[in-house]
């Protein structure tokens, strides 16, 4: 990558954008405002974005030709001054060692009945997050207001633990068009934690929900001392779970290898997979994904961040085509030879009835092995609605990874797929995200096509800018919430 | 086509081909007159503007005058200059005082998102006061542009800018300080806006105080240098200026030109040093008689001679131009505060050409006095 060459490309589609915006169509001699935005922020924002995340470009540079960019259009009062620039991502942070990745794969953590045998890996540290199995109900009662909190399970790290959790909530009374008011809603408020040595702990809910539905997790503060037990989860009125806390730790086996690729086919697998995903809720939704792409394209070859002769842009037209979304600005000519979990979730779109799901909560407790320096711990999964979910926390992620600078829409640190035990892939995107007060990220990924009581296991493959991981995942379904 | 000799890109100063500027700042309950000349920025109205600097340092008021030129001197090296400035004489970079008090007022926010009319006070000539428009008479004090010395005279050591290591962001106050100062610089108007990006790329090119770091700083020359060749390239060659491309040229020439492709896929790359930005760009002399300008060789306001290229793999000629009539009656009747949508702030007429070879700056060229191949327009062609 030639990060000169970075620079003077997102430099000069300022440039462009700021002719683009000097061309606007007015009203009554005004620009619109969201054609600014969109036509002239939107499109060089993207690009800034997408040069930042392969690490082409630093992202405070980056930021500061946004700056730049967004003062010559108030000058020419074509959107208003501000002293804080559009934040841009970024998937490695500048100046970050690189890991050395195996020259070949490997397979890494405790043995797993059926599965090759692994090379060990050091004992897990106390910085390791714990990921504690707990599938268990606990009845919530408040006031009027009653429902059932599912409990997939407890992640405990240096600083706290964390349930991810859904919940069912409703009224005592048989009114069927109430709906809780906002400032009710979880009504957690009667949930306290105690271990064995009865201390007791804050707890708090971080997540959201609509109506009588709630997904997320119950923060607990501080995190159990290594000492502890067990740890009780009390609703009152004698609902409560209790936690075991004695198991140790351990990591999943998982087959790692490097990635041969340029950061930017993995930069655009990450763009296909939001479109994938995308196109399961809203055609206008998967547009807005795909739109701009191929300016996305060019920064990257202009930076030797991609391969002139890459087929991923060819790949991205064709999926682009068959889902009917034009505007990408992808130049390249689709090819018909798309990688096989992108065929396979685009035969997903192409059924005209397609598959329906039966909800449930499935346990899911796996630590994947450090990738690029950071932990990926999966904590649970749930279907509601025909939509499936993937709670995951995230370890030592760069800070630059956190959600404060990505967002729905943003470009993601890592791709995920995930293969199920009929052969069938899934995409998962990230959809919601918190960060903790450790530094650590809670990331709920959307997973497409969603996933359904029959499914036993399946394996997840874990992308980051360097390594690809697979694990497998077993599911046990015990809820239907 | 590769530029080779004739000779260096300018002899002397790269604003010889520009003439005094004239403006006024709001300055306590009245209006100033704030004067560039001979590459310098005077406050006529302010003949101790250290004394006052000292006096603000010590919890006085600063005046409005003594913002403007510690502005100019901050922001005489910055790149930022160029990345919001005009790009052409018909950019409307319309910012007003009222829209700079908006700001100041503000607090950590926003200005501007409207639309508004420019509010500046218009650029005049120095020189004996027009009939009934109440200016003081030029010469006001000694950093007037009678002197040639501003309150930051050229040359004179220039505070730095704190360099902002990367990844560490800058602090908001002290951007928005910045922003202020820059904002106060527009306000002068389009002909000091200019001015100002002349000076900035003067400073980084060669001889300029920057050039040593020019090389870390190319892809923002290069992105300056590109966002305004464009438009010029499009008047000169009626060709898409998203299609124009151009590279920082160093060394010996004045650079090279190569148009490739046919119809709607022309495609221009350019190589010009950083100071055509200054002796060519920022004096409105881009184009001239259906010529390219590549270099100033000569000039004295109101007159230069130029190296200019009719065509893309062409040789240069030597062209004498003169700045119009109309040009310096508008400068000279204050009514050229901003160039009208044809980019014709600048009114050029060819006086003579020449074949470049006899030409060199050791030995100044004598154009003949023959008129020019093309309709003898300026930035307008």
């Amino acid at each position: 990558m030639d990060s000169e060459r970075a620079e003077r490309h997102l430099r000069l589609a300022a440039e462009a954008a700021l002719r683009r915006a000097r061309t606007l169509p007015r009203e009554a001699g005004q620009v619109r405002p969201r054609d600014v935005l969109s036509e002239c922020l939107g499109r060089l924002r993207g690009i800034a974005t997408a040069l930042v995340s392969v690490g082409a470009v630093d992202a405070d540079r980056a930021e500061a030709i946004m700056d730049e960019f967004q003062a010559a259009l108030s000058a020419r009062h074509l959107h208003a001054m501000t002293v804080r620039p559009l934040p841009v991502g970024r998937l490695l942070p500048v100046g970050r060692p690189r890991p050395a990745a195996p020259a070949r794969p490997v397979i890494r953590a405790a043995p797993a009945t059926g599965s090759p045998r692994p090379d060990a890996e050091p004992a897990p540290s106390a910085g390791i997050p714990r990921v504690i199995p707990v599938s268990r109900m606990l009845r919530l009662r408040d006031g009027d207001v009653t429902g059932e909190l599912y409990v997939m399970s407890l992640v405990v790290t240096a600083t706290h633990a964390a349930a991810p959790a859904v919940a069912r909530i409703r009224r005592r009374a048989r009114d069927t068009t109430w709906a809780p008011a906002p400032t009710s809603f979880p009504p957690f408020g009667q949930i306290t934690a105690a271990d064995d040595r009865e201390t007791r702990y804050h707890v708090g809910a971080q997540g959201g929900g609509l109506l009588s539905r709630w997904t997320g997790h119950l923060n607990i503060q501080p995190g159990p001392p290594a000492g502890a037990r067990w740890l009780d989860l009390n609703a009152g009125d004698d609902a409560s779970v209790r936690i075991d806390l004695t198991g140790t730790t351990e990591v999943a086996s998982a087959v790692i290898e490097p990635l041969s690729a340029r950061p930017g086919d993995q930069l655009l697998e990450n763009v296909a997979q939001q479109i994938l995903a995308a196109a399961a809720d809203d055609p206008h939704l998967a547009r807005q994904a795909a739109d701009s792409t191929g300016d996305t394209v060019r920064a990257l070859e202009a930076a030797g961040a991609l391969s002139p002769l890459s087929p991923a842009p060819g790949h991205l037209a064709t999926v682009c085509g068959r889902l009917g979304i034009d505007g990408h600005g992808i130049t390249a000519r689709p090819t018909p030879d798309l990688p096989e979990p992108w065929l396979s979730v685009l035969a997903c779109y192409g059924r005209r009835h397609r598959h329906t799901v039966r909800d449930g909560t499935a346990t899911v407790a796996v630590t994947l092995p450090e990738l690029n320096g950071a932990r990926v711990v999966l904590a649970g999964l749930h279907t509601l609605n025909g939509q499936t979910y993937l709670h995951v926390l995230g370890c030592g992620w760069p800070a630059s990874w956190s959600a404060r600078r990505f967002g729905p829409g943003m470009l993601p640190a890592f791709g995920w797929w995930l293969q199920d035990d009929a052969g069938h892939w899934h995409v998962a995107v990230q959809r919601q995200w918190t960060e903790g007060p450790g530094g650590e990220t809670f990331v709920m990924l959307r997973v497409v096509p969603p996933l359904g009581r029959e499914t036993a296991s399946g394996t997840l493959f874990v992308t980051t800018p360097e390594q690809r991981a697979a694990v497998r995942v077993p599911l046990s379904w015990w809820a239907v919430p | 086509m590769s530029g080779q000799p004739p000779g260096p890109q300018s002899n002397g100063p790269w604003w010889r081909a520009l003439p005094a500027l004239e403006t006024r700042v709001p300055c306590g309950p009245d209006t100033h007159p704030v004067r560039w000349q001979d590459g310098a920025l005077g406050l006529p109205a302010h003949p101790d503007p250290e004394g006052e600097v000292v006096l603000a340092a010590l919890g006085g008021e600063k005046a409005g005058c003594i913002e403007v030129a510690a502005a100019w001197h901050q922001h005489a090296d910055d790149l930022g200059v160029m990345a919001v400035g005009p790009r052409d004489p018909a950019d409307s970079v319309n910012v007003s005082w009222e829209d700079v008090q908006e700001f100041r007022e503000a607090g950590p926010g926003r200005f501007g998102g409207r639309i508004t009319r420019p509010h500046s006070q218009p650029m005049r000539r120095p020189g004996p006061p027009a009939g009934g428009t109440g200016l003081p008479p030029a010469g006001g004090s000694k950093f007037s542009a009678a002197a040639g010395a501003g309150l930051f005279p050229a040359g004179s050591r220039r505070v730095p800018r704190r360099p902002i290591p990367v990844g560490q962001a800058e602090e908001p106050e002290r951007i928005r300080a910045e922003r202020l100062g820059l904002l106060a610089l527009l306000a002068l108007g389009l002909e000091f806006q200019m001015v100002l990006s002349g000076t900035v790329a003067a400073a980084w090119a060669d001889g300029g105080p920057r050039a040593r770091e020019r090389h870390a700083h190319r892809a923002a020359l290069e992105a300056a240098l590109t966002g305004r060749l464009a438009p010029a390239a499009a008047r000169w060659l009626g060709i898409d200026p998203d299609q124009v491309d151009a590279r920082l040229h160093d060394g010996p020439g004045w650079g090279g030109l190569e148009l490739s492709g046919t119809g709607a896929a022309r495609h221009l790359r350019a190589a010009l040093p950083a100071g055509w930005l200054a002796a060519v760009w920022a004096c409105g002399l881009t184009v001239a008689g259906g010529h390219l300008v590549v270099a100033v060789q000569q000039a004295a306001w109101p007159d230069a001679t130029v190296l200019a290229v009719p065509e893309p793999g062409r040789d240069p000629v030597l062209l004498s131009v003169r700045a119009g009539e109309e040009a310096g009656r508008k400068a000279g009747q204050n009514a050229d505060k901003n160039a009208g949508p044809s980019g014709d702030r600048a009114h050029w007429e060819v006086t003579g050409v020449q074949p470049a070879a006899t030409g060199g700056p050791d030995e100044p060229a004598r154009p003949s006095p023959r008129p020019s191949p093309r309709p003898s327009r300026g930035e307008a062609d």
